[in-house]
């Protein structure tokens, strides 16, 4: 069935039974019957038979268990119980003690259905989840048993625990013989199987109580003992079953003994729930309610979610991450700090024997922790032990030494929402207090350098750190698994600093060219093209392959000559154009990439970017409030636009209040004048940016960086300088607020622009109160919709994974499940992989076409 | 019938034992479709239990094959 996974599988989990343990089964399995309700004497030793009965395991050093031997490690603890004097309900099994009640007979025990019906039933046994629903259904219009002719009652369950039969109190003890006298041939029609869970089993005569180890004492400070929860309960218990039974056998009235039996029930149900419906929680003397067995699993800080599939692990490191461009996008920049903390071992062998004596004997920095002997043994190494340890270092020896350059470690953002959430780094211990990120790598894990942290895990075998090296590297991740195009990429200033490296009138001196191509590594200067020095294109040809050639087309290649044109690359040289953000970060590198692999890419991206900020920072790039200062014409200019802004929505509303307007087609009339007045503001916007990039001219950085695409948007130059525009609400004007108006500063009904969120100021000259309001509010519609898109994406994410974490795609490229069970016959439908497919490819044999 | 319904064929008997000859699969690998799904009744389609249903599904890069069998 499963050809490819048989190989691997060899036993295979054919299902689980949950059972219920009988009352013998829990005697059998007692290690101590517990008697006493207590746990330490005066002298601050274990009671026998008290509920820290030695013969129930060892939490203190030194002691050792009763039944088994062990100590404080090698002991697993051994369950106890404790007889209940009058038997209590299993507030968890209720449902199904009702549902056995409920379908037999209160005197004769038999199944509400006829013998015919039983055998045919008992034949075919179907385990199945609805025998239960069908069985229910079955006997619900029964009214008197077809064995006995006993009239059928009415049975209730108030919940948790109490039974009533035709509105009588059942006792938990008549529950129990009602239960037992049930046939097992009956039973196994209910859908029970009485092997493993006969349902007088569910009332409780024997309490299994769990071994110390899973209830430890705490000793605090002052030396006096704090006991668990868990036992803080079952000492209740014990208290209230001895007095039961002082009780009972003093004779006391019947109403004390139920009294006290029911507070027994209340005591074990809070143990194995405390958050039981309709009963008050339990708590503690300081009034906090206590954590009870269920408390003790459920939840995001139960067993399951916080132990189990919890991550705390060790050699790890998290703190604050900042960039450092200088270093490989292959590499993190750890503390020394972390160094010397981290360890990773090291196998000594005959060719490395020599090394790891070295770091044995080493009292500083890069030195061993610890060593472990080929027997097993491990040693610490301090200043005493040191010449020892190294005198018996042989081959088969491991040292644990601290974590050093070029170690291999992964490196982890939160929330890791894809695989490159988590790559393979290789360490630069660095002076400092963070982790050190080349800029580059911020759009994988989606980080930048606002306070956000990172993990750092070093990894300890050399098996993991080959397959992190094989399949998570950095620059293995260059190209995005999603897309196909780079996600580790130049970054701002990289691409400033590519600009203003590779446009036509950059010229460099000798010692400039000197610089620029030392940074990447290079020492032989080319011939200079120009007579008066080294053109940028030259120093950055350098960094190309000679076997590189493209065409980048730019899309905006008319309006511009002197920044956006096409990018020309032959034989590694670049001819004509300056490289802009599309032609810097996804073709070169995809086409670097295609041609020598991701590690040349690497190299590509490490270099280019470093000679891209030292372009820059010989170049200066700042900006000021002068790059958004207008001069009195461009804002006589503005002041033309606004006042045709008001003007035409003027006009627009006349027509409105006329009846004149034209409706357009399946809008009403409000609608088409919302509309219009929409459309109005929209085209003004433009004609605004056309009169700010005029005035700013082709010179000025915030353009600049907008148009080659490092950084910002012309849109948000135009509101710094020009104007900031409408604002919009549900990508309507504001309306609401006010009766018939969004702020009181207005006449009601009120539909000019103003009125309704037009902001004509700028952010250079300052927005006036009502503006700044309705911005406010346009601000706070985008800020909630971020909060609930992350929120609710997040979910659905996680739904997701959960949902798709077990497909495989196997070796015949389809996708099929952990049973072999096809999802998708090829993988996609086509069985591509898009991070191995160009996308310049396409475009290239296009061009070959044309 | 509209477009975006993906084309359903039933395999002959021939195709069926050549599909788990090529792909090396158990009808028990296959996802299931129902005697009485819509698909089959909108292609006239009269299925029995155990039979294979072919579907082409034409996307926008690729056009997918998938195969199910009847169930009930």
């Amino acid at each position: 069935m499963l050809i490819y996974m048989e190989r691997i599988v060899q036993k295979m989990i054919e299902k689980i039974k949950f059972s219920v343990f009988s009352p013998e089964a829990i005697r059998k399995l007692s290690a101590a019957k517990i008697t006493i309700p207590d746990t330490y004497n005066d002298d601050s030793y274990p009671i026998d038979g008290g509920l820290v009965d030695p013969r129930l395991g060892v939490i203190d050093p030194g002691l050792k268990c009763k039944t088994c031997g062990g100590k404080l490690r090698s002991c697993p603890g051994h369950f106890g119980h404790i007889e209940l004097v009058r038997p209590v309900i299993h507030p968890e099994f209720s449902k199904i003690m009702l549902y056995v009640m409920r379908t037999t007979c209160p005197s004769c025990c038999r199944v509400l259905l006829e013998e015919e019906d039983i055998k045919e039933l008992a034949a075919k046994i179907v385990q199945s989840d609805d025998v239960e629903d069908e069985m229910k259904s079955k006997t619900k219009k029964v009214s008197k048993c077809p064995h006995c002719s006993e009239k059928v009652p009415e049975i209730k369950l108030l919940k948790p625990t109490t039974f009533f039969k035709d509105k009588t109190m059942l006792l938990p003890t008549e529950v129990r013989d009602w239960l037992s006298k049930v046939s097992n041939e009956d039973l196994r029609v209910l859908g029970l199987d009485p092997l493993y869970a006969r349902p007088e089993w569910m009332v409780i005569t024997a309490l299994l109580v769990p071994p110390v180890s899973v209830r430890p004492s705490i000793t605090l400070e002052t030396g006096d003992r704090s006991e668990d929860d868990l036992t803080h309960k079952l000492v209740d218990i014990m208290r209230i079953n001895q007095r039961l039974d002082a009780n009972i056998n003093a004779g006391a009235p019947q109403l004390i003994i139920e009294d006290l039996w029911e507070l027994l029930q209340y005591h074990v149900t809070t143990y194995f729930n405390n958050e039981t419906a309709n009963i008050p929680p339990a708590r503690h003397r300081s009034g906090r309610p206590l954590k009870t067995l269920s408390q003790r699993l459920k939840g995001k800080e139960g067993r399951f979610r916080y132990n189990l599939s919890g991550k705390r692990v060790n050699f790890s490191a998290r703190t604050v991450i900042s960039p450092d461009p200088n270093i490989s996008i292959d590499d993190v920049g750890v503390p020394r700090e972390f160094a010397e903390e981290l360890t990773i071992p090291m196998r000594a062998t005959s060719w490395n024997l020599e090394a790891c004596r070295q770091y044995i004997l080493r009292e500083e920095y890069p030195k061993a922790e610890y060593v472990t002997r080929a027997d097993g043994k491990r040693l610490r190494v301090t200043e005493t032990t040191r010449k020892e340890i190294s005198d018996t270092l042989e081959p088969g020896c491991i040292i644990d030494r601290q974590l050093v350059n070029g170690d291999t470690v992964l490196f982890n953002r939160q929330p890791s929402l894809h695989r490159i959430s988590i790559m393979c780094h290789s360490v630069k211990v660095l002076p400092g207090r963070t982790l050190r990120l080349n800029p580059s790598d911020c759009p994988p894990y989606n980080a930048d350098y606002d306070g956000d942290e990172m993990n750092l895990h070093a990894i300890q075998t050399e098996e993991a750190q080959v397959e992190a090296e094989v399949l998570m590297k950095v620059h293995n991740q260059i190209i995005s698994p999603r897309h196909g195009a780079p996600i580790i990429k130049p970054q701002e200033d990289h691409v400033s600093g590519a600009f203003f490296l590779t446009r036509d009138s950059t010229v460099f001196t000798k010692s400039q060219a000197c610089t620029l191509l030392a940074i990447a590594g290079i020492t032989r200067l080319p011939q200079p093209d120009r007579k008066d020095g080294y053109s940028g294109k030259l120093i950055f040809s350098m960094l190309l392959p000679k076997d590189l050639s493209l065409h980048i087309k730019v899309s905006h290649s008319k309006e511009k000559a002197e920044y956006s044109q096409d990018v020309i690359i032959k034989n590694g040289v670049l001819v004509d154009g300056a490289l802009e953000k599309k032609s810097y970060e996804n073709a070169i590198i995809q086409k670097i990439v295609s041609l020598h692999g991701t590690d040349a890419a690497r190299k590509f991206i490490d270099d280019s970017t470093r000679i891209a900020l030292e372009a820059v920072t010989l170049q200066g790039l700042s900006v000021s409030l002068a790059n958004y200062t207008l001069s009195p014409e461009a804002q006589k200019q503005l002041l033309e636009i606004d006042n045709a802004v008001t003007k035409e929505i003027e006009t627009a509303l006349m027509q409105h209040r006329n009846r004149t307007l034209k409706r357009h087609p399946g809008k009403t009339l409000r609608e088409t004048l919302e509309q219009m007045i929409m459309e109005i503001t929209s085209r003004h916007r433009e004609g605004i940016g056309v009169v700010v990039e005029r005035q700013l001219g082709t010179h000025n950085t915030s353009i600049i960086m907008a148009k080659i695409g490092a950084r910002g948007s012309l849109l948000n130059a135009i509101q710094m300088a020009g104007s900031v525009g409408q604002q919009a609400i549900r990508s309507k004007r504001p309306s609401r607020g006010y009766s018939r108006r969004a702020l009181v500063h207005f006449k009601r009904e009120d539909l000019g622009s103003a009125a309704r969120g037009y902001v004509s100021s700028s952010f250079a000259k300052g927005l006036n109160p009502c503006e700044f309001f309705f911005h406010s509010m346009g601000g706070r519609e985008s800020m909630v919709n971020t909060a609930i898109r992350t929120a609710r994406s997040g979910y659905m994410q996680r739904r997701l994974i959960n949902a798709l974490q077990d497909l495989v795609v196997a070796r015949d490229l389809s996708v099929r499940d952990s049973r072999g069970v096809y999802v998708q016959f090829r993988y996609g439908g086509d069985g591509v992989d898009p991070s191995k497919v160009s996308s310049l490819a396409e475009s290239e044999e296009k061009e070959k076409e044309d | 019938m509209h477009d975006v319904v993906p084309k359903h064929e039933l395999l002959t008997p021939e195709e069926k034992e050549k599909l788990f000859g090529e792909l090396k699969l158990a009808p028990a690998n296959l996802p299931k479709i129902y005697s009485s799904d819509p698909a089959l009744t909108l292609f006239g389609i009269k299925a029995n239990l155990g039979d294979v249903i072919k579907i082409t599904r034409v996307e926008s890069t690729c056009t997918a094959l998938h195969y199910r069998i009847v169930i009930e």
